[in-house]
């Protein structure tokens, strides 16, 4: 079936009149995937008043049309593609997008954000948002070419990685500047933490969006465009855009950043005793020099590498020279994965990690939750839960890397009972092995534990439980706190919040820093900028910056009170979405380890976290019950969330 | 008497050095503001990656000493021979 939606003919050209602010498309494409249906809708008005676009556009869809009755792997299930007004523009960092939809992995609210090239391409093909429901007849790949529209067959693409694919898709267009969504065989076997890779090698990774992509039957989204993203006042925004330029690149810690990217981190992190090794035994790797940033140069590095319009360029190209994996070549090697492949299951072979990355860019699977599904599991064979008629035959010593590639592959194809059982991801599989493995299972409400450890960063360790998507450090992103640098907390909080604000391991403020991150980071997440370039990395672009860049950008006259009202509404209409879903504050909750086993490593040997007072002063700066961990009416009434009191019967 | 010192350099401060780590011999007595004005002494490279032009240690130099943070009020702290100093930009992230 082949469309021409028409974009600046009559209907779109009645929409862009319509469409008060710059900055955006002011359409969004909905694809049904059941009828073949491909329609152009206009970009409401008050959607981008009240929630800019991204995440905020995704949950607000989330809310109207995914009750708590609709699986995620349902026809009926919405998957959403969403840019924002800044992506794509000449701000730094503007080269991410948001994939949001209901996580078959946790059953709650579920986003991913990725970077690299596909949310600017998807604006200048003259669209800020692609919305897909239903589940075709045959494998298919949307094709977008500025205002044409095509579902392709993409039955001789099924079965393929996500490289091939994005491959053959440029092949027969007949086009290499053509921007993919692919999923992997993960994805088409319903693994639950399955990802959506994105041009180029890019990953929206966690949350399973890649087991709805591929319940569709939707094995790519291909994109070209040609158009420009106008803006309201382009004087004022190219001020705007060269001051946070020029700002970032006399950052202090700019060249550090830069030099190698997340993996920069690695020992830093280790010192700390937030380096997570052992599926959390421990917080410090004995081998952390075989796998940091310097042994990753030294054995793989080639070039660096940029996102759409990034002066950081965090990304880096990795080739194996030698070796039983020769010839591996990646990019995109983040500190997460160093660590999920790495310390986490006992791991010290560098080829090894970098092999298991590019098994699950291929493959597309989360590096973070297979990984934490194998050292679950590592763990469990330790404590004799598991034995060879549970695994399938394998032996799950700690750090056999034949066993982590092994397992890899099998996941991906959810190939023997034992690897499609850990495809479920760490909780379903601890409640199906019961005898105890409950207790190894390293998540928050369903999602695994990425990174750090709460123990060694006390506001980390709030953020993981206070996150919509489950556990997750880049919601709240409290990087504020992780060196005891004083001066980025100086510079966002004032002196009246040193020196706690800085100390990894105090907790006085952290629930305000928390709050503040979330709803800032609900902002960055919904304009399509970067996390890790500039407003939470280096925390240079903050509130003041970010409504300038968007009141020049899009016209909408954005008061720094207004923009965190936005921030506030998106975080709070996300945890009312699960809330309808049945989480309350109990859920709210870390693994019986972090409260109870002191940390063995590091700064923070012999330290625990408990949340009961973090999490009191954080409901109430939220204006939510204590006891429920709901939002109060009177929030969301001042939130403007009034249909949302209505549905919750509050 | 003096005291060797194990200094542990990480990313751009490893370039700034131009090696991984050393082991550095100081009067007893010496304080992790000792170590860094010594390193300065012989790797000139590290100064302005190290301190400020008003020669102050740079906020953003993290210091550990022992895997414990050593904060910058508290860099007088006393060194004891075969103590380890791990020296960070302060990058974050994760």
């Amino acid at each position: 079936m082949r469309r021409h939606v028409p974009q600046r003919g009559d209907r779109v050209a009645e929409t862009m009149t319509t469409h008060p602010y710059k900055g955006y498309a002011g359409q969004w494409l909905h694809v049904d995937l059941t009828s073949g249906l491909l329609e152009s809708r206009p970009y409401d008005r008050g959607m981008a008043e009240q929630y800019l676009g991204g995440n905020g556009f995704g949950a607000r869809l989330l809310w109207e049309h995914m009750g708590p009755e609709v699986d995620p792997l349902a026809p009926e299930s919405l998957l959403v593609f969403s840019t924002g007004p800044l992506c794509g523009t000449l701000v730094p960092n503007p080269g991410r997008m948001e994939v949001v939809a209901k996580s078959p992995l946790t059953g709650i609210y579920g986003d991913s954000n990725t970077g690299g090239f596909l949310g600017p391409e998807l604006k200048f093909a003259g669209w800020d948002a692609v919305v897909v429901v239903g589940r075709s007849s045959h494998p298919v790949y949307l094709a977008i070419s500025d205002s044409t529209i095509e579902l392709r067959d993409a039955r001789r693409l099924w079965g393929q990685t996500t490289s091939a694919t994005e491959h053959l898709i440029r092949v027969i267009w007949g086009d290499q500047a053509v921007k993919t969504a692919t999923i992997g065989p993960a994805g088409e076997n319903g693994v639950l933490f399955s990802g959506i890779q994105t041009t180029p090698q890019r990953s929206a990774a966690r949350c399973g969006l890649g087991a709805v992509m591929g319940s569709k039957l939707l094995k790519a989204v291909a994109v070209r465009g040609h158009g420009a993203i106008p803006v309201a006042d382009p004087d004022r925004f190219h001020q705007v855009a060269v001051d946070l330029h020029q700002r970032l690149r006399a950052n202090p810690i700019f060249e550090a950043v830069a030099a190698h990217g997340t993996p920069g981190i690695v020992s830093m992190m280790d010192a700390l005793g937030r380096f997570p090794t052992r599926n959390f035994q421990m917080g410090s790797f004995p081998d952390v020099e075989a796998i940091n940033a310097e042994a990753l140069e030294a054995r793989a590095f080639v070039r660096h590498l940029a996102c759409f319009g990034c002066p950081v360029a965090c990304d880096k190209l990795y080739t194996l020279p030698d070796g039983p994996y020769a010839g591996t070549s990646l990019r995109s090697v983040e500190y997460e994965t160093l660590n999920a492949m790495g310390a986490a299951v006992w791991n010290a072979d560098l080829d090894t990690i970098l092999e298991a990355n590019r098994l699950c860019d291929e493959l597309g699977m989360d590096t973070i939750s297979a990984g934490r599904a194998i050292s679950f599991a590592m763990e469990l064979w330790e404590q004799e839960i598991l034995n060879l008629e549970d695994t399938d035959g394998l032996a799950l010593h700690w750090g056999d890397r034949d066993v982590i590639l092994t397992l890899l592959e099998r996941m991906a194809r959810r190939e023997g009972d034992f690897a499609a059982l850990l495809s479920r991801g760490v909780r379903q599989a601890a409640q199906a092995i019961g005898r105890g493995a409950e207790e190894y299972a390293m998540h928050v409400k369903g999602m695994a534990i990425a990174a750090q450890d709460g123990r060694a960063q006390k506001s980390m360790g709030l953020a993981h439980v206070t996150s919509n998507r489950g556990a997750d450090h880049l919601k709240a992103f409290p990087t504020i706190d992780e060196t005891g640098y004083p001066d980025e907390a100086r510079r966002r909080y004032g002196e009246d919040y040193l020196p706690e604000m800085a100390q990894p391991l105090a907790t006085k403020h952290k629930p305000y820093l928390v709050k503040d991150g979330e709803d800032f980071g609900a902002v960055v997440d919904s304009t399509g900028v970067c996390k890790s370039g500039g407003t939470f990395v280096l925390a240079e672009i903050y509130w003041s910056d970010v409504a300038a860049a968007l009141e020049a950008a899009t016209g909408m006259e954005m008061p720094v009170e207004r923009l965190k009202r936005i921030g506030e509404r998106i975080y709070n209409l996300q945890r009312c979405y699960n809330v309808r879903h049945g989480i309350t504050r109990a859920d709210d909750r870390l693994p019986r380890r972090f409260s109870e086993d002191p940390s063995p490593s590091g700064n923070a040997r012999g330290e625990t976290i408990q949340l009961k007072d973090m999490l009191d002063e954080y409901y109430e700066l939220r204006g939510w019950d204590k006891v429920t961990g709901w939002p109060t009416r009177a929030k969301l009434q001042e939130l403007g969330l009034e249909d949302v009191i209505e549905e919750l019967d509050l | 008497m003096s005291i060797g010192v194990t200094i542990r350099y990480h990313n751009i401060l490893r370039r700034g050095a131009g090696l991984d780590e050393e082991v550095l011999r100081l009067p007893a007595g010496s304080s992790v503001a000792d170590v860094l004005s010594q390193l300065v002494t012989a790797r000139a490279a590290l100064q302005s990656l190290l301190f400020t032009e008003a020669g102050d240690v740079a906020s953003h130099v993290v210091v550990f000493r022992n895997q414990k943070l050593v904060t910058h009020d508290a860099l007088e702290t006393r060194l004891v021979d075969g103590d380890e100093i791990k020296l960070f930009p302060a990058i974050s992230g994760g």
